[in-house]
């Protein structure tokens, strides 16, 4: 669970937090009564089984007075009636022959019949691909805790969680010579008895002897242990999709359909593996006994995460718990994004936070898009600026995104996400790259045209510094991991030794997408430490190391625009143009919900770098409308920041109110986050008015600035600085230590920059500032705002009880600094 | 001001700790409540109480606290605390001692047993813990009553006489002998073991060793009267089957493999152990002794092929690389050359490769001395090697899992003398006759093809056992 952070009550907060744990382990009582239920319905509304193992249940829903559908099928009493059809103990009806018969449902006082055709029941072998692996995968034998580690266990190796059915098979049957099947009496199989705990297993007791496993197995080995060269499924539905749960301690069956290249399906719910991405806000179960049934535990939203052989779907369940008074009261939509937020809010009964104060705004859009506090000044004349306050805040953001600040700061994020470090690229290239990201900002470079002139980068990393790219990467393996962990927001890595774990790339699509950086040569320069990349004449094959065979170039996925990529030009063109197509669903999608992060405090979907279908989006109307607009503005990036700034959904308070205090996902307030290292180490800088000078950096740099990590400042790297050697946004560290803690309270950057002779204080002692006015400024200059009359009659108190005024000054400076309005962007 | 600001941070510092959770899932299924009719049997109730929640620790293998719960005898013996249960005297067992009270202390890291589950086994405690395990559970097999085919097994062993006359092939819970010119059955033998994982003839003919046992349960040696058609010796070892068994040439030691890592030489005599070696670190696959008996030499799925002194148990050396990378893969197949001691090693990686015993230059990282010759790679893993009588040549089997192969090489040239088509699966196990003229092999089919070894042309292919067909299980 995400805490709301407020600061304004710090002891509530933390009461509320230890509460909210608390709660985590509360079990929810005796299930609510149900309404009384006016109609009852089955999903599906008829069925039909093709072939022999072809068994499906039905999902009962009923609907009430009030139009709510709940789900009744556990509880539900269910018979078969005819010749066609058995019904099994978990309510599965199976072909017995091809014919109709109807399924008889009884729930809530209510009977429904459901039409049943079996199309086809001629008995057919037991297939290992289709039955025999998935049996493996839901007990949990090819986990990575088990057979499915690296080593395998005890001796007995599986490939994880079952990517490779061959090597499975062989592991099974050829491994000491058959030791783990018996054709001659199959109850003796190895297979069978580790399971049932017939000889001992240290995996437990998987399995009984009159499970449908046993039986699926058992089978199978008797029918001599064939391979099937059966295909894999292509697709997974999950039913209901989306679900609204009323209330807490509410149950809901799943029902998981496999579709296969061959147009057939099964249900697969029994077999297929479900996870909860959030348990405290609702389970889900995942044994043979129950499958796929999820338990309401408290308000929220969470994805239940659900995979068979290979394939992944997710579906997003909310529980709206009691949400009794609850009444939408209409909120002004600045634009489209207020629409889509706000479309979410409603449907969670969420209320939002009211439109934040003027000064919130500015030091909130400031620190946004320059990475820097507003000064005095600016604090002063935007308060005083009388115009209605969205006019003032519009022209505040777009007088924002044409400074120099600008440009910085976004210069630091991608440096962040390019990796631009004198590690890699010596210190003249370490400048060199970041002056070539720093004029594409700087000329607001379409997203696409930037990404392709890095991809497409040759010659001298110092005459064309976009080479640098491939100075930093320097395999077709690293290219291709950095390239869709940023452009793509996906994390391919995991499929380096084996198939993806939680969505379905393969390992043979990370070779395939490496092999477009075959031809990328990289040579010695003229100069000193300069390095040449150029296209290789006869490119270095990437091998797989699983087959030993030299891989040829693949898109990873086809899009409506990779038909129009030209398959004759070099390599690194056709992969850019793939890329940064507007078709590319990844490609506008992973950057406009990246930026959305860093506005929003948490991205759309998240990590923003680890989109995969089963890390579904919190709102993905937002999303898509986010992508479409950045695509229909030609991927301009100012023009994605400036939409999301003008929304009231960005602009609202961080305080919460009693309908949204629980929202974490949803943006209905803002999320305070910490002043990120370079973001605070400025702050102090500029609320001081003390001089900066930075080591290795001509005077006057400021940390946002800063080329690379690699001039040693102990204070950025205590609050986070990322060293640039992987580009995940994990590196940057958000989190609040205590070592943090006592550095702003004890160490040298916040009391050298509040004592400095040229700074805010000691100017103003000079001039004779009476004591209003110093006090005034000092709230101006720290917290950006003016202070209130409470705070202005402690700080005069507090001015009478200390002799030297320089003194209470400076504590007043170091009080404010180590408040949260200081520390955070709220 | 200063202390209240402090405060102010602190929280802030506890509130991003707080909103850290650490929660560990536990997913297991509740099992059904016992059903309380009639006296509470050890072997239907309380046995399955055991084996779903107990004997993954309590086990011959691993024997936490020395407490051994796979059977009612040494159930009852208990363990390191004492006596597991005192007939009668529920109170006084430590068996309920361990699941009972507020947190019991067993099963370990996982819930505690059903409040069901400990009034079953407490109650058959009161009714005086009586064993009623039937005497052959499930098991209606014995000489009197071989075992019954539905489908041919697996052979993974195939052994020929040294008079020439008999074939020996593994089949289930017993040996086939079949009439070297594949004309018929001469004999089953039929054992308590499961597997037959090898089989060796002693070098005068008069016995026929076989290793194996059953899968996770036992290890047994069995030593055959050949001419009797009785079990002359039977030697149960270890708690998993065993492996690669060879008689020394003067037909007094015998050698085999265990899956818990040792290897172990019998005096063939008495089937006494007169010696166990540990230094591998995986199972122990095949073994054989040098031409004098001083040594015996073993190969492991460790990658490593280990000399040790037999007298002493004393490791000398290990003959294979030990570079790292410069093995591919566990070895699995092993025959010292019938005159000299060279030993022929097969695996993963596919290549037969021959080495010298005795090394005659010290180590240098990076070396593979001992390499005589490498012959040219099987696709797949080499299960199975033999040498005729001579050892100017000798016969390699593999499996892709997929298909087979087998081959039969020149020692001494290296070259690839004939291939030896027709195997549609894996090979698990090859033999040459002692006159050298023919070949016999087995594998997944569960057919035994024998092949001229002159030409390389099949002779006969025949399915050792009876298969009486089935109606198809549902």
């Amino acid at each position: 669970m995400k805490s709301p952070l407020r600061f304004s009550c710090p002891a509530a907060v933390v009461a509320c937090a230890i509460g909210a744990l608390a709660g985590n382990r509360l079990i929810a009582a005796e299930p609510p009564a149900l309404p009384p239920i006016v109609e009852l319905a089955t999903f599906p509304a008829k069925l039909e089984l093709n072939g022999v193992r072809d068994s499906r249940r039905v999902l009962v829903s009923g609907k009430t007075a009030d139009g709510l559908t709940v789900d009744l099928t556990i509880g539900s009493q269910f018979a078969a009636d005819g010749e066609a059809i058995a019904l099994d103990k978990d309510g599965y009806v199976s072909p017995r022959k091809e014919g109709t018969a109807r399924l008889i449902v009884k729930a809530a006082g209510k009977e429904i019949a459901v039409p049943v055709e079996v199309k086809d029941a001629k008995p057919v072998p037991v297939s290992f691909v289709r039955e025999i692996q998935p049996s493996m995968s839901k007990v949990g034998c090819n986990a990575g805790t088990c057979h499915g580690a690296q080593e395998g266990k005890n001796g007995f190796k599986l490939t994880l969680r079952g990517y490779d059915p061959e090597t499975d098979y062989f592991a099974l049957v050829d491994d000491l010579s058959g030791r783990r099947f018996n054709r001659s009496l199959p109850s003796q199989s190895l297979m069978l008895l580790k399971p049932t705990q017939g000889v001992p297993h240290v995996g437990g007791f998987l399995f009984d002897e009159d499970s449908r496993y046993y039986k699926l197995i058992h089978s199978w080995i008797g029918d001599g242990c064939q391979y099937d060269n059966q295909s894999r499924v292509t697709r997974l539905e999950v039913f209901p999709t989306s679900p609204v749960m009323d209330l807490e301690g509410r149950k809901l069956q799943q029902v998981v359909i496999a579709h296969y290249p061959d147009g057939t399906s099964r249900d697969v719910t029994r077999d297929a593996v479900f996870s909860s991405s959030n348990f405290n806000v609702a389970t889900v179960t995942n044994t043979i006994e129950s499958s796929g049934v999820v338990e309401s535990l408290r308000r929220g939203e969470t994805a239940i995460l659900v995979r068979y052989e290979g394939d992944y779907a997710a579906n997003q369940i909310t529980v709206l718990g009691d949400r009794t008074g609850f009444v939408w009261a209409d909120t002004p939509e600045f634009n489209y994004v207020d629409t889509h937020v706000n479309n979410k809010l409603k449907k969670m009964k969420t209320l939002p936070a009211e439109l934040c104060n003027d000064a919130e705004f500015l030091r909130r859009v400031s620190v946004d898009l320059t990475g820097l506090p507003p000064s005095l000044e600016q604090v002063k004349a935007f308060l005083g600026d009388l115009r209605d306050t969205r006019v003032k805040r519009n022209a505040k953001i777009d007088e924002l995104l044409e400074t120099a600040e600008y440009i910085d700061h976004w210069t630091l994020k991608w440096s962040d996400l390019l990796l631009a470090n004198r590690k890699f690229v010596t210190e003249k290239g370490v400048w060199g790259y970041r002056n070539w990201i720093r004029s594409g900002i700087a000329a607001n470079k379409p997203y696409d045209k930037f990404v392709s002139e890095l991809l497409t980068s040759n010659g001298s990393t110092f005459q064309n510094p976009a080479a640098n790219y491939y100075r930093i990467s320097r395999e077709p393996t690293a290219v291709m991991e950095n390239l869709t962990q940023v452009f793509l927001g996906t994390r391919f890595s995991c499929n380096k030794c084996h198939d993806h774990p939680f969505e379905r790339w393969t390992q043979g699509q990370y070779y395939q997408l490496s092999a477009y950086f075959a031809g990328v040569g990289r040579k010695p320069g003229s100069l000193p430490e300069e390095e040449v990349v150029y296209p290789l004449r006869s490119p270095q094959p990437v091998v797989n190391p699983r087959s030993n065979v030299a891989v040829a170039a693949k898109f990873p996925f086809d899009h409506s625009g990779s038909a129009g990529v030209d398959v004759h030009g070099e390599l690194r063109d056709q992969l850019s143009q793939w890329l940064t197509s507007k078709d590319n669903p990844y490609f506008a999608t992973a950057l406009v919900n990246r930026y959305w992060s860093y506005l929003m405090g948490r991205g759309i979907i998240d990590p923003v770098d680890d989109i995969r279908s089963s890390n579904p989006a919190s709102n993905a109307d937002l999303l898509k409308a986010l992508a479409d607009d950045f695509l229909a503005h030609n991927m301009d990036m100012k023009h994605l920041l400036r939409t999301i700034a003008q929304s009231h959904s960005y602009q609202r308070s961080f305080q919460t109110n009693k309908w949204n205090a629980d929202d974490g996902e949803n943006y209905s307030h803002f999320n305070p986050r910490r002043l990120t290292a370079e973001q605070l180490f400025d702050a102090i800088m500029i609320a001081s008015s003390s001089p900066v000078t930075l080591p290795g950096v001509p005077a006057g740099f400021r940390a946002t600035q800063l080329p690379d990590p690699n001039i040693q400042i102990g204070f950025l790297d205590m609050f986070g600085r990322p060293p640039r050697e992987i580009p995940c946004e994990c590196e940057r560290a958000a989190e609040v230590s205590l070592a943090q803690t006592l550095n702003l309270i004890n160490g040298p950057t916040v009391s050298e920059a509040i004592i400095h002779p040229q700074g805010l204080i000691a100017r103003l002692l000079a001039a004779n500032t009476d004591e209003k006015t110093l006090i005034e400024d000092l709230y101006l200059s720290v917290l950006n705002r003016y202070p209130t009359d409470p705070e202005r009659t402690t700080a005069a108190g507090y001015f009478l009880g200390v002799a030297s005024r320089a003194e209470a000054a400076q504590d007043l400076m170091w009080a404010l600094m180590n408040s949260p309005a200081f520390l955070f962007n709220r | 001001m200063k202390r209240s600001a402090q405060t102010l941070l602190c929280c802030a510092a506890a509130v991003f700790l707080a909103g850290r959770t650490i929660s560990i899932q536990v997913c297991r299924a509740d099992d059904k409540p016992a059903e309380p009719a009639g006296p509470a049997s050890f072997y239907r109730q309380v046995r399955p109480v055991l084996q779903r929640h107990c004997t993954g620790c309590h086990q011959p293998a691993k024997a936490g606290g020395k407490l051994v719960l796979t059977t009612y005898a040494t159930a009852k013996a208990g363990g390191e605390q004492g006596t597991g249960f005192e007939a009668g005297k529920p109170d006084d067992s430590l068996l309920i001692e361990f699941i009972t009270g507020e947190k019991p202390a067993m099963p370990k890291n996982a819930p505690p047993l059903t409040k069901d589950q400990v009034a079953l086994i407490s109650r058959w405690i009161t009714e005086g813990a009586k064993d009623d395990t039937p005497p052959e559970v499930q098991d209606t097999i014995s000489p009197e009553s071989p075992p019954v085919y539905h489908s041919p097994p697996v052979i993974s062993a195939v052994a020929y006489s040294p008079d020439g006359q008999l074939i020996a092939v593994s089949g289930f819970r017993e040996i086939l002998l079949h009439k070297a010119d594949g004309s018929g059955l001469a004999a089953r033998l039929v054992g308590r073991s499961q597997s037959i994982t090898s089989l060796a003839f002693s070098p005068d003919g008069k016995l026929l060793a076989a290793t194996g046992g059953n899968p996770a349960l036992f290890g047994e040696v069995q030593f055959w009267n050949v001419a009797e058609k009785k079990l002359e010796r039977s030697a149960t070892v270890t708690t998993d089957t065993v492996f690669g068994g060879r008689f020394s040439d003067d037909g007094t030691l015998f050698a085999f493999g265990g899956a818990d890592n040792s290897a172990r030489i019998l005096r063939v005599a008495d089937a006494e152990q007169i010696l166990k070696f540990d230094a591998h670190a995986d199972w122990v696959m095949a073994t054989t002794f040098s031409v004098d008996k001083k040594y015996m030499i073993t190969i492991s799925r460790d990658r490593s092929m280990k000399l040790s002194i037999v007298e002493t148990g004393q490791f000398v050396d290990n003959i294979t690389s030990i570079t790292p990378g410069a093995l591919k893969g566990g070895l699995m197949a092993l025959r010292r050359h019938p005159k000299k001691d060279e030993l022929l090693i097969g695996g993963s990686d596919g290549e037969p490769k021959l080495y010298k015993m005795i090394r005659t230059q010290a180590r240098q990282i990076g070396d593979d001395f001992n390499k005589l010759k490498g012959y040219a790679p099987m696709t797949g893993r080499i299960f199975s090697l033999d040498f005729n009588a001579d050892g100017t040549k000798f016969v390699a089997g593999s499996s892709t899992g997929g298909t087979g192969m087998v081959r039969i090489y020149g020692t001494e040239d290296a070259k690839l003398l004939h291939e030896l088509k027709g195997h549609a699966r894996g090979v698990f196990a090859v033999g040459f006759s002692p006159d050298g003229k023919h070949v016999v092999t087995g594998g997944f089919e569960g057919k035994v093809r024998i092949f001229d070894a002159e030409t390389g042309s099949l002779e006969k292919e025949f399915i050792p056992v009876t298969v009486t067909p089935t109606v198809a299980a549902n």
